[in-house]
């Protein structure tokens, strides 16, 4: 006699799927629901998890969009802390798809919040980017000037992007009470001061949550038919809770209403896809192995496990499907960020460098210049 | 008490100007060290409290010119490296994005902590260099290389005029800031050398290369007469009373 179950795959059962195979050679965890290819235009957002995710995305070669590009000049490793080559924009963590659709929002010129600038000591804040300035700006006009570069930016990716990778990461964050603008951090954490009489905390619930996913969704379709999006869980704990609650439920809520909301929209929309970073990090047959001693911090290794599942699926789609070999998905393979002048330092031009050498040699004739023979 | 200086291929107009004024009376030479290029990685080094350079080009130069592969404690060490920024004003980034302060409409507006990051990133091999020298006890000064010029053609000539302006007065503050912090001395250019927007003005412009190649950045001889006679006065000073700074 046969049931539903006769038949299925040993991925569908937890002894074969799970408990009797290492957690490392979990099969077919992530069965990808359509092909990314490297021609795709990609953009990511999301809170601190999705940094990896856009990293790996340019690392390996992919199709990944920048509209806010690094300065060539600056040096690559000062650049994540001004805000440069984490996402697609230079909007910083956004933990919440309120402040995601709010962004969008606001560049698109639909949402006007009316506070705009924080001013702390002399200096200036974006209250949507507080982070992403160090020592903030010299001043308000320079904050709001860049701001309106900044929106400026970000309205195009919903028109250049094929495909929108977003990590959820809370369901906790801080409205201000005059007109419901989502703030990415509490105000008097990174910058800010905080009020009580026009800030408030706000727990995301799993209705909010989806109609802003959906909303986000509708938004982005609207610019581009044919956008396709990629949601996923950070598997990051909460830092600090202020729901009242102790922080390991106030956590298990938070990614649990996360992860129902990815759940439904799966079911409903073709065009959604959901990779498991949430349970191949923090789901209880990994034992915590990918976390840090401080069981919230991912480890390099847990990063590079969740992004090898997830390329390994999408590699092997490309062989099935007998895409063009590409270049090797290895971390060192050369970034291919869409966009310049970002990437590494900008290349100097090699007339000054000859001119340069011919001074040299002019007064000075038995100095080395570095010449090549060539030269 | 010897006194070399080296640096970029500045040190060419430098040479010029000391053979037509001579030395008088100082023991010194002048040679480089590598184009402006070796700026851009991590040149110098220290090792067991002497100073030597970890680029190949600059180590070889080194040993060419002083006979040793560390700076000699002994002797007095000027450096003129460090304000080459035609580097960093001619870079493209600056043709679509200017610094926020005086940014055109549809520039994309560049904040003032973000340039500053941009300028150390540009200065901070030399700054190594230089921190390196005064942590090994060395008796070092910095001579200045010339205000940068104006872009004549390529690329950069699409950058506006002020915004290489800003940027060159913008870093030359930074460095000698980071100068004052490590008490370095700093021979400024010759007065009477910039012209109304702060370039270096074009009579003292090389025009070509002794080979014929149109020179768009380097300073002439007069320009390095002129700056060698504020060296040297730097060097009298240094010998009555130390090291003393010359603005």
């Amino acid at each position: 006699m046969t049931n539903p179950y006769s038949g299925l795959p040993p991925s569908a059962f937890w002894r074969s799927g799970v408990s009797d195979v290492s957690a490392l050679e979990f099969a077919d965890i992530y069965r990808p629901r359509f092909e990314v290819g490297r021609d795709m235009a990609i953009a990511a957002a999301g809170s601190c998890f999705a940094q990896h995710i856009g990293r790996q995305f340019k690392e390996r070669g992919y199709r990944f969009l920048d509209v806010e590009p690094a300065p060539g000049p600056l040096a690559p490793e000062k650049r994540p802390a001004y805000g440069f080559d984490m996402f697609s924009g230079r909007y910083g963590n956004v933990y919440s798809v309120r402040q995601l659709v709010q962004m969008f929002d606001r560049a698109a010129g639909r949402f006007q919040p009316e506070e705009t600038v924080w001013e702390t000591d002399g200096r200036f804040y974006d209250p949507f980017r507080p982070g992403i300035q160090p020592g903030g700006f010299a001043s308000r006009a320079e904050a709001e000037a860049d701001t309106a570069w900044h929106l400026a930016q970000v309205d195009r990716l919903l028109d250049e992007a094929e495909l929108f990778v977003f990590t959820f990461g809370l369901t906790e964050g801080w409205v201000n009470l005059s007109d419901g603008a989502a703030l990415p951090t509490c105000p008097g954490t990174v910058a800010g001061r905080f009020d009580p009489e026009k800030y408030a905390f706000h727990n995301y619930t799993f209705s909010e949550v989806m109609a802003d996913a959906e909303r986000f969704i509708a938004m982005a379709r609207a610019r581009n038919p044919d956008m396709r999006f990629l949601f996923t869980v950070s598997p990051v704990p909460l830092t600090a809770t202020a729901s009242g609650d102790h922080v390991l439920p106030a956590t298990v809520y938070s990614k649990s209403v996360l992860r129902a909301v990815c759940g439904e929209l799966t079911q409903k929309y073709d065009h959604v896809d959901y990779f498991p970073s949430f349970e191949l990090v923090a789901s209880h047959p990994m034992r915590a192995m990918y976390f840090q001693p401080n069981l919230r911090s991912v480890s390099p290794v847990g990063v590079g496990r969740v992004m090898n599942v997830f390329f390994g699926a999408h590699d092997r789609a490309d062989a099935t499907e007998g895409a063009t070999a590409q270049a090797a998905p290895t971390a060192q393979a050369p970034q291919a960020a869409q966009q310049t002048p970002s990437g590494p330092a900008a290349p100097r031009p090699a007339e000054d460098d000859l001119i340069c050498e011919e001074a040299i040699l002019a007064e000075f004739g038995n100095a080395d210049t570095g010449a090549r023979p060539d030269r | 008490m010897k006194t070399w200086i080296f640096g970029n291929s500045h040190m060419g107009a430098l040479n010029k100007g000391l053979r037509r004024i001579g030395a008088q009376g100082h023991d010194l030479t002048l040679f480089p060290l590598g184009p402006g290029t070796v700026e851009m990685v991590p040149f110098s080094r220290l090792e067991a409290g002497r100073v030597g350079f970890a680029d190949e080009t600059c180590a070889r130069n080194l040993r060419r010119f002083t006979g040793r592969d560390h700076l000699d404690p002994e002797a007095r060490w000027g450096v003129c490296m460090g304000t080459h920024n035609a580097r960093l004003c001619r870079d493209p980034f600056w043709i679509d994005a200017e610094p926020a302060a005086i940014c055109a409409p549809g520039k994309r507006p560049v904040p003032e902590t973000t340039v500053d990051a941009i300028i150390e990133t540009d200065q901070r091999h030399v700054r190594d260099l230089l921190a390196r020298m005064k942590q090994a006890g060395l008796a070092v000064f910095v001579v200045s290389c010339p205000p940068v010029r104006p872009a004549s053609g390529g690329r950069a000539a699409e950058i506006r005029a002020e915004v290489a302006a800003w940027l060159e007065a913008r870093a030359r503050a930074a460095f000698t800031g980071f100068l004052a912090a490590q008490k370095i001395a700093f021979v400024a250019p010759p007065e009477g050398t910039r012209d109304a927007a702060g370039f270096l003005s074009p009579q003292f412009h090389a025009t070509l290369t002794d080979q014929g190649t149109r020179d768009p950045h380097h300073a002439n001889p007069e320009y390095g007469e002129m700056m060698m006679r504020k060296v040297l006065a730097h060097l009298d000073a240094a010998a009555s009373d130390g090291e003393g700074a010359v603005a």
